[in-house]
């Protein structure tokens, strides 16, 4: 499903040159759930950006779904982005002007889709995530973990094989964190979805199949 | 304190220079049209050369006949023997000077033509006025009683008939076929002093028409200059007295008169009289009211562009404004801080407006767009420019003020 | 798409509301000098009906104690004027000849309509001077002075009012309220702007001259100049003791009250102009701080397979919908004038200016919009997404 060769990301300043991923090789699997680990400023958020398109690797390929994305123009990643991969943030990243139920209709806003018909598959994705009741509130009526919720139906609504989830416990007690990783799983288990996960909780990542580490933008593990 | 404030505000106009570029742009701009527009209205309306005496002064220059039954009426100058049968008589001491409304001549020399314009006028207009004399002097009652063709003509006839810089006094020069010697040479004075600019000053006893007859309309004006100031509401009253006397003159089958208008005013209301359309009332509130009006519209759009820009300067500044508010600042502070802020900007933008403006009164003054024209940035100019800064900085500060401190600290803090 | 701006502009109303009372005040600015330059265009572009190359005009004070003596003095002016070669044609009119800044109107009434219009009193050489051809009919000549009837040329615009779609020539109407001189329209002519070049289609009436009329227009020989003026100016002077004489080029006359009439349009638009451009600075400055505040918006957005130009599009297209917002406030108010109608001016001439100040308010909303716009688009996804 996703394979990345000699992936290496520098960023360049004036005057230093940082260097944060080196040489990674990495494949995965279509049905797979892997997290990434490591310390901060391990490179592991940038990985996922690549993974994610949202980020061009200084050298070496990127392949999803069996197609090199390098150089692909703005319009092609914007429809992989869309089509392809959902994503899910730390910090939500929901628009606070919008109500739950447009937060989640986003994605398909970008597709031609009716009207009714993003309302439909909208709904639906809420109610795998249990926030039906939900969908007239503004995200700062939610709490963390609904407002979590709300992103993972963003994320699945327009039926994406991979979710990339950027450490989407972290700002989450382990409660909250745990009920997010249920439903992570469920996604995984039920739905088929490939989930590549960073994290800083151990507990979080021997939930998932497989664990990469990462130090100082190389793949130790 | 306020050195505190003015240091916190340059700071924070430093940060953000496009949006203080943006804000001095309108301020500056608006306070530069208004304070240019403001030195106008004092050019018109107050005192200048060679009318230093207007404020002392009264004006007579339009008498209205109405024929009420026939709703038709008939307005203009007053005549010559009016002043002399109703203005000079006045009992209280004053000197009164009687002047044509101004007109226009052509003088040829050598293939090409001067327009210009002239008046009659009495020789006590010389004593209420005060004209510089570039050379020789103004004509007397002894002249005109000898009825001397004498003319006063302006700097700018001098250098284009005499020559730049010649002398002209003694020389003729020859209008409509009569020959007149000049006996003055005055510096020319902008066309909006509207009652005594002209270029060529000739004294009645030349004047064409018959100046006996006894009608109330004419093509004069009278200007009247009290012995002792205090005495002008009295002369007023007096002249009120008078007009209220006055018989109409008879008609004709069209038009027959029955209700005489005519005041001594001040040289405003003397405008602002004509105003309305029936003249009968002062009309100076009305002016006034229109005045403030259009600046309050041309003030408008610029105010909000200013409370937006400040709105999304707040905005901006919102976490700290929350942690300000969290570390205990008050509401209070907050407010009086932004608000002094706001007054310091207009006050940065006013500065630049003065300046602005010094430039285009400059120009207006050195280009030719109206001959002689003395638009001065007095103090008079400068308070009023520091005024509407002031309203404009209260105005576009308030309102944000107040959004900010309705800001929850909460809120601020999660944005 | 629609509805997903306007939830997003009436969540952020109480920002917007400020942009849309800018948007609000801008239109009916823009409203009004558009207005004004369509009202004045139009006028302009109808032909003048007359020529005022060459022409001067001589303002004549005789000083004449009667009419009868005036009429022998204007005698001896027309044998001096025939004199100059260069003088080919000339007339005495009233003194609200073209572009004079006097004016005099009469009541006409025909079938118990009645109808203001301007009057001149004019000699028959008048159409040769100002160059004015006749539609219909034609204008009076000498031998008229005997005939019954008193013979009047009337403008187009006149004769549509009195006599609607009817023939004009030969009708007899009465001028004023109590005199009773028959009169006949014998001639119509299409225009005659006479006031300035902005004046609109409007009645004149001309009728032959009697003999208090001291203006006089003539036409002159191409080139003629300050030599000529002066010696007709001292060949009129001198036949009389106490004459004066002023002489005027037609162009000059009209050159001025012309500028009566745009010297404020300009001061106005110099001026609007500023304000506009004010606004716009502010509402660049307002988008700017808003997508900036918004750069998070932006980057989940682009995560989420928005491209570059559908963002791009997102953040004009959320200024067009404010716009439009402020620009139906604006119609509101602006439709007022035609319906109730104010000024008396034709409904097309407000429309087109409403639709030139909804044009120039949505071209300057999209300029002020396109740069923060284009910089929102090009935001990096991973960068902004990633900032706290």
């Amino acid at each position: 499903m996703i394979h990345l060769k000699n992936i290496e990301k520098v960023y360049r300043t004036a005057t230093i040159e940082t260097v944060a991923l080196n040489n990674i090789n990495l494949s995965i699997e279509k049905g797979e759930f892997i997290s990434i680990m490591g310390p901060s400023g391990c490179g592991k958020s940038t990985l996922l950006n690549i993974i994610g398109l949202l980020d061009e690797p200084s050298k070496g390929n990127v392949e999803i779904g069996g197609k090199y994305t390098i150089g692909l123009p703005d319009k092609e990643l914007a429809k992989f982005r869309n089509h392809t991969l959902g994503f899910i943030f730390q910090s939500f990243h929901l628009i606070n002007d919008l109500p739950v139920i447009d937060n989640v209709e986003l994605p398909l806003l970008y597709r031609s889709v009716s009207g009714n018909e993003r309302r439909r598959l909208a709904s639906e994705a809420l109610e795998k995530v249990g926030l039906s009741n939900r969908m007239k509130h503004y995200p700062n009526q939610l709490s963390g973990g609904q407002k979590q919720r709300v992103a993972i139906a963003r994320a699945i609504v327009g039926q994406p094989e991979i979710i990339l989830a950027d450490e989407p416990t972290g700002n989450l007690d382990s409660n909250m964190g745990n009920e997010i990783m249920d439903i992570l799983t469920h996604l995984n288990r039920d739905d088929k979805a490939t989930i590549v996960m960073v994290t800083h909780d151990e507990n979080m990542a021997k939930r998932t199949h497989r664990l990469i580490r990462l130090f100082d933008g190389s793949q130790v593990s | 304190m306020l050195f505190n404030y003015l240091k916190i505000t340059l700071a924070v106009l430093k940060r953000r220079k496009f949006f203080t570029f943006i804000s001095l742009f309108g301020i500056s701009f608006t306070l530069t049209i208004l304070v240019v527009a403001t030195a106008f209205m004092d050019h018109l309306i107050a005192p200048g050369y060679p009318e230093i005496n207007r404020d002392r002064s009264l004006y007579i220059w339009n008498i209205k006949e109405k024929d009420t039954k026939k709703s038709g009426q008939s307005s203009g100058p007053i005549s010559f023997s009016f002043i002399n049968k109703y203005v000079r008589t006045l009992k209280t001491p004053a000197k009164v000077a009687a002047v044509t409304i101004p007109n226009t001549i052509n003088i040829y020399l050598n293939n090409s033509k001067l327009k210009l314009y002239y008046r009659y006028t009495d020789a006590s207009f010389w004593d209420i006025t005060s004209f510089d004399f570039l050379e020789g002097k103004s004509y007397t009652q002894q002249n005109i009683d000898n009825n001397d063709f004498v003319v006063v003509i302006n700097d700018h006839v001098r250098d284009e008939y005499v020559g730049k810089g010649q002398s002209a006094v003694g020389k003729m020069i020859e209008i409509d076929n009569v020959n007149y010697r000049i006996i003055g040479v005055v510096r020319g004075c902008p066309i909006t002093r509207l009652q005594v600019s002209s270029d060529l000053y000739f004294p009645y006893n030349t004047y064409k028409s018959d100046l006996k007859g006894e009608r109330y309309r004419g093509s004069f004006a009278a200007i009247i200059l009290p012995d002792n100031p205090a005495d002008l509401s009295k002369i007023q009253d007096e002249f009120d007295q008078v007009a209220s006397r006055l018989k109409p003159t008879l008609g004709d089958k069209w038009f027959n008169p029955d209700k005489i208008y005519v005041s001594a005013d001040t040289y405003l209301t003397s405008f602002t009289r004509q105003l309305k359309k029936d003249g009968e009332n002062s009309g100076k509130s009305i002016f006034f009211t229109i005045l403030f009006g259009v600046t309050f519209l041309f003030m408008s759009l610029p105010a909000i562009n200013l409370v937006n820009i400040n709105l999304s300067r707040i905005m901006e500044r919102a976490s700290e404004i929350g942690i300000r508010k969290a570390f205990g600042a008050s509401a209070n502070t907050l407010v009086m801080q932004f608000i002094i802020e706001n007054i310091i900007l207009t006050l940065i933008g006013g500065i630049i407006a003065v300046f602005l403006s010094l430039g285009v009164i400059y120009y207006l003054n050195h280009s030719n767009l109206i001959a002689y024209i003395d638009l001065s940035f007095n103090w008079k100019v400068f308070s009023i420019a520091l005024l509407i800064s002031l309203i404009f900085g209260l105005l576009s500060g308030v309102y944000p003020a107040w959004r900010m401190s309705k800001l929850q600290v909460v809120e601020a803090l999660k944005n | 798409m629609l509805k997903h701006l306007f939830k997003l502009i009436w969540k952020r109303k109480k920002s917007n509301s400020l942009m849309v009372l800018e948007i609000f005040f801008s239109f009916l600015i823009l409203f009004a000098v558009w207005t004004l330059a369509v009202y004045n265009y139009k006028n302009y572009a109808h032909p003048s009906g007359l020529q005022t190359d060459n022409v001067w005009v001589a303002f004549i004070d005789f000083h004449a104690p009667n009419d009868t003596v005036k009429m022998q003095y204007k005698e001896l002016v027309k044998q001096q004027m025939e004199r100059y070669k260069a003088v080919k044609s000339f007339a005495f009119s009233s003194t609200n000849a073209p572009f004079t800044f006097s004016s005099s109107n009469n009541q006409f009434e025909y079938n118990k309509k009645k109808v203001m219009s301007e009057v001149m009193s004019v000699e028959p050489a008048f159409p040769d001077v100002m160059g004015i051809k006749l539609a219909e009919g034609r204008w009076f000549t000498k031998a008229d002075e005997v005939a019954k009837f008193r013979p009047i040329v009337i403008t187009r615009h006149l004769k549509n009012e009195l006599f609607g779609n009817e023939n004009a020539i030969g009708k007899i109407i009465n001028e004023g309220e109590s005199d009773n001189t028959p009169t006949k329209v014998i001639g119509v002519i299409d225009f005659f702007r006479h006031k300035d070049d902005f004046q609109p289609l409007s009645n004149c009436t001309f009728v032959p001259a009697g003999r208090w009329e001291d203006t006089m227009l003539m036409k002159v020989a191409e080139g003629s100049g300050a030599e000529l003026e002066a010696q007709i100016a001292k060949g009129i002077t001198q036949l009389g003791k106490d004459w004066s004489v002023e002489i005027q080029q037609m162009n000059n006359m009209k050159a001025n009250r012309n500028n009566l009439v745009l010297v404020p349009i300009i001061i106005l638009s110099i001026v609007c102009g500023f304000l506009i451009f004010n606004v716009a600075l502010g509402l660049f400055g307002v988008l700017f701080q808003t997508i900036n505040r918004r750069r998070q918006e932006i980057g989940v957005r682009r995560a989420m397979g928005a491209t570059q130009k559908a963002i791009l599009i997102h953040f004009i297209g959320e200024t067009v919908v404010i716009a439009t917002l402020g620009l139906i406030l604006g119609l509101f108010f602006a439709i007022q004038f035609p319906l109730l109608n104010v000024f008396d001016l034709e409904a097309s001439v407000y429309l087109t200016g409403m639709l030139l100040a909804v044009l120039s308010v949505y071209g300057l909303v999209t300029i002020c919009a396109f740069y923060p716009s284009r910089q929102a688009s090009v935001l990096h996804p991973a960068t902004v997404l990633h900032e706290e």
